[in-house]
């Protein structure tokens, strides 16, 4: 029986890659409630309180709760909102997240779109985020939404620059845009993370991947004391789950990136490679978690002043320091 | 003062998340920068000095604990002192060192909802947990005391109402050693980040001869290099037998009313050891007649609440009910010098500014 | 502390129609309105004085007239003065401090507020705690309100 399904997809091609995109919507929704009951758990912690308790063991139950609740609400659309923009801005945000998981490899053989050119796609796809931010901020119609999504882009855009550059000095040591031979590579020759330039870039990375996904100390476009909710203060129900959702979804996923480029990817003895992947990702979000909630937030001036007089000639000059070492 | 008509005319409502209180802020801004405020304010104002011209003077305690909510002692010490100094009342030795321990034990209290508050405003959650979980134990601390934890009317005139618990001292000074271990870690977790300095140095300069000409109290003005601060220079209560130190800073910014704050939770914590060492025994409440009608007369009476110089002041006639009560509350006074701070200071920093000023909404509209 | 009294005594002779030192540090004056810019303009400029922080401005109403309390204190000598005036009724104006003391500003506003009271030279006398279109002065011992029956507006004076 198996036979006959897997030949069926093999002749029609273009019907497997769908099946795919499907799984890796739903992987795209789900996905987020594990990464914020984590967050609220770790949060709690940290804050020296409990986390989510009473729904299903230990909680974990609790953001299904909060989807169910989310897809409940009523639909309110703002009078005088832009309404195309207005409906549109989520999908778009969500869509740019599916797209990413699209290239990513899991596990040897198990990615949805093999491209040889895939680091230069999720860096392309990665900019619909900013467009999507853009789009709810200014069809809210909301003075406080349009100011916040105006912060986000001025910040997300600064911010792409250095990661890409970082992003350039591993192509540069393996070789190869495609995630895969990346990962490959990594197998035969170690973890790129040993490479000293390598080390400089990841951080560089790092600090862009807190900037690219809004959060502490960079979440000024959704600060709540300033502004509300920045370019989502009007979104409410489904539509805000579907922001909530993408946004975590892309932590999942700009670590999982990381994940493949600086550490390996599934590398790593013992351990199915699926594990090892999942594991290296939470490290990371744990993280990211930790940071969001130890320092306060940085005002938009000295955001940019950080991309732009700090990062940019850091990540430059770590680009020639690794040409200048050469690959090995 | 005009509201320039240019630019983007923005309302920070009565509610909004960095809530201080029902407080209305009319900003006109140019892009990031902030041309012009106005301060919109009487959303909580009840009345409260008119009601208490209707009730005999020892009726109108209970409406203070509703002033400063989160310094409600200050405010009941405020006006008891108001009417002592109007009906010449002694208070017993006992009285003077328990209200001592308890506006210090609520000067602790208060700077950490200040804390909290602007650690959040700045994005710093966790520094609000930790700061109400030390609360939660000065609140505890209260509530076995006076029977309150927010409300607590527990000054009367001529002492306080009854004698502390058993044990009590021995569980201040349990909480104290604690506290100082925790102020260390505040100061890691804030105090030494370095976004923090970032975001408050240099922002918001209240220059020292504007703070003195406003009428500045408390941290606004101590942060801008007066040492003005009521419990030295009126010496009331036990105040002249404690040996404690005020912290002043030069720099007039954000920074240094946080820095002020900040050290003043350790001086009250000297302040209560020595209160609780050096405590006589004896009698903690006068007597007074049933009917209490002090004589003809103005008197005024200034107390160091956490926010600054909360002043009462009242008219008696000889009657039993007041003719006049007065209410200064500092944060009126210190809300009224926001406009000058705000001039040419960005929308990002209205929030860390506003935070430092450290108001409550209660005793500015009364 | 003696000396200052009597120069400033000295200076406006009948308009201090009466003066008693409470305490070593504390005097109280009791002026004409009139001279109520001119004295709060001397005790903050003379150098035996130096009141530079205006700590507190009310009013209040007997039943027959306004009397309005001032007190200052100087972060120089740490001493304090209150300055107290009456008003009449039928015509409750008098100087505004505000130029002087900025601090003052809002406290001038509360009293037009609640009282009525009238401060020549404020630069924006109008109401501050109630809201804009409210008729009547609170806080006079006249001062009836009954209830309107709309949750909105709330009483509303009678007279």
């Amino acid at each position: 029986m198996i036979e006959a399904v897997a030949s069926f997809f093999v002749q029609h091609p273009l019907l497997w890659t769908f099946v795919k995109a499907v799984v890796l919507a739903s992987f795209t929704l789900m996905i987020p409630l594990a990464v914020i009951y984590i967050e609220r758990k770790v949060a709690g912690y940290i804050q020296s309180r409990l986390g989510p308790v009473h729904v299903g063991p230990q909680g974990t139950f609790q953001t299904v709760a909060d989807a169910l609740k989310l897809l409940l609400k009523e639909d309110i659309v703002p009078t005088g909102a832009d309404r195309r923009f207005f409906y549109l801005a989520p999908y778009i945000a969500f869509i740019s997240t599916v797209l990413s998981f699209m290239v990513l490899p899991f596990a040897p053989g198990w990615v949805a779109l093999e491209m040889n050119v895939a680091v230069l796609f999720v860096l392309g796809v990665s900019l619909f985020n900013v467009v999507s931010i853009l789009m709810a901020g200014w069809s809210s119609n909301n003075k406080y939404s349009l100011l916040g999504g105006l912060r986000a882009v001025a910040q997300l855009l600064s911010y792409e620059i250095p990661m890409v550059l970082s992003v350039l000095v591993v192509v540069f040591y393996t070789g190869s845009l495609s995630l895969t031979e990346i990962i490959e590579y990594q197998v035969k020759h170690g973890w790129n993370i040993w490479h000293p330039p390598v080390l400089i870039a990841a951080l560089i990375y790092f600090i862009c991947a807190l900037a690219e996904i809004n959060r502490t100390p960079f979440d000024l476009p959704e600060a709540e004391s300033e502004l509300v909710s920045g370019f989502n203060t009007e979104y409410s129900g489904m539509r805000f789950a579907l922001f909530f959702a993408s946004e975590f979804a892309n932590n999942f996923f700009i670590t999982a990136f990381a994940a493949a480029l600086f550490f390996g990817g599934w590398d790593g003895p013992i351990l199915p490679p699926i594990v090892w992947m999942f594991l290296k990702v939470f490290v990371m979000i744990f993280v990211f978690m930790w940071v969001r909630w130890t320092p306060p937030r940085l005002r938009i001036d000295q955001i940019l002043r950080f991309a732009w007089q700090g990062l940019v000639p850091l990540s430059l000059l770590n680009l020639l320091f690794a040409i200048a070492l050469g690959v090995r | 003062m005009e509201i320039l008509s240019q630019g983007m005319v923005i309302n920070v409502g009565p509610q909004h998340p960095s809530t201080h209180g029902v407080l209305r802020l009319i900003l006109a801004l140019d892009g990031e920068q902030i041309l012009a405020c106005e301060p919109v304010i009487g959303y909580l104002h009840r009345g409260l000095e008119k009601m208490m011209e209707r009730r005999p003077y020892r009726h109108n305690i209970p409406f203070t604990d509703r002033l400063d909510y989160l310094a409600a002692l200050s405010n009941n010490l405020g006006i008891c002192q108001c009417i002592e100094r109007l009906g010449a009342v002694e208070v017993p030795e006992r009285a003077k060192y328990i209200r001592v321990l308890l506006m210090e034990l609520q000067r602790i209290a208060s700077h950490l909802v200040f804390l909290g508050t602007f650690g959040t405003d700045l994005g710093a959650t966790t520094m609000f947990l930790y700061a109400f979980r030390e609360r939660e134990m000065v609140l505890d601390l209260l509530e076995e005391c006076t029977g309150a934890r927010l409300t607590y009317n527990w000054v009367r005139v001529g002492g306080v109402p009854d004698d502390l618990p058993e044990g009590f001292g021995q569980k201040v000074l349990d909480f104290i050693k604690l506290f100082r271990q925790r102020i260390d870690e505040y100061n890691q977790l804030l105090t030494r980040n370095r976004i923090f300095r970032s975001r408050t140095r240099g922002i918001g300069v209240l220059p020292k001869e504007t703070a003195l000409a406003y009428g500045c109290s408390g941290p606004v003005i101590r942060g801008s290099g007066v040492p003005y601060d009521i419990r030295k220079v009126a010496l009331y209560e036990v105040y002249d037998r404690v040996e404690f130190e005020v912290p002043v800073f030069e720099q007039g910014d954000v920074w240094a009313r946080y820095l002020v704050r900040m050290e003043e939770m350790r001086q009250s914590c000297r302040i209560i050891e020595q209160v609780i060492r050096d405590m006589p025994d004896g009698p903690v409440l006068t007597k007074l007649p049933k009917i209490f009608k002090p004589p003809a007369g103005i008197a005024y009476s200034r107390v160091e609440s956490p926010r600054g110089e909360l002043s009462f002041m009242m008219v008696s006639d000889g009657s039993p009910n007041p003719v006049r009560v007065h209410i200064r509350a500092p944060s009126f006074v210190n809300l009224s010098v926001l406009p000058r701070l705000l001039e040419g200071a960005k929308v990002a920093d209205l929030v860390a500014i506003l935070g430092s000023l450290d108001i409550v909404l209660g005793e500015i509209d009364r | 502390m003696k000396e200052a009294i009597e120069n400033l005594l000295q200076h406006f002779g009948e308009a201090v129609t009466a003066w008693s030192q409470v305490s070593p540090d504390e005097v109280r004056f009791t002026i004409c309105p009139d001279k109520w810019q001119e004295v709060a303009q001397y005790l903050r400029d003379d150098p035996q004085w130096q009141m530079d922080y205006p700590a507190d401005l009310t009013v209040w109403d007997t039943g027959q007239e306004f009397g309005v309390y001032l007190r200052l204190w100087s972060s120089v000598y740490n001493h304090n003065v209150l300055v107290l005036t009456t008003l009449s009724r039928e015509r409750p104006v008098i100087a505004s401090l505000a130029q002087l003391y900025p601090g003052v500003n809002w406290h001038e506003r509360e009293m037009y507020d609640m009282y009525g009271v009238i401060f020549d030279g404020h630069p924006n006398l109008k109401r501050i705690l109630l809201p804009d279109d409210w008729e009547g002065f609170p806080f006079r011992k006249d001062y009836v309100a009954e209830p309107s029956g709309d949750p909105l507006r709330g009483p509303q004076p009678v007279n």
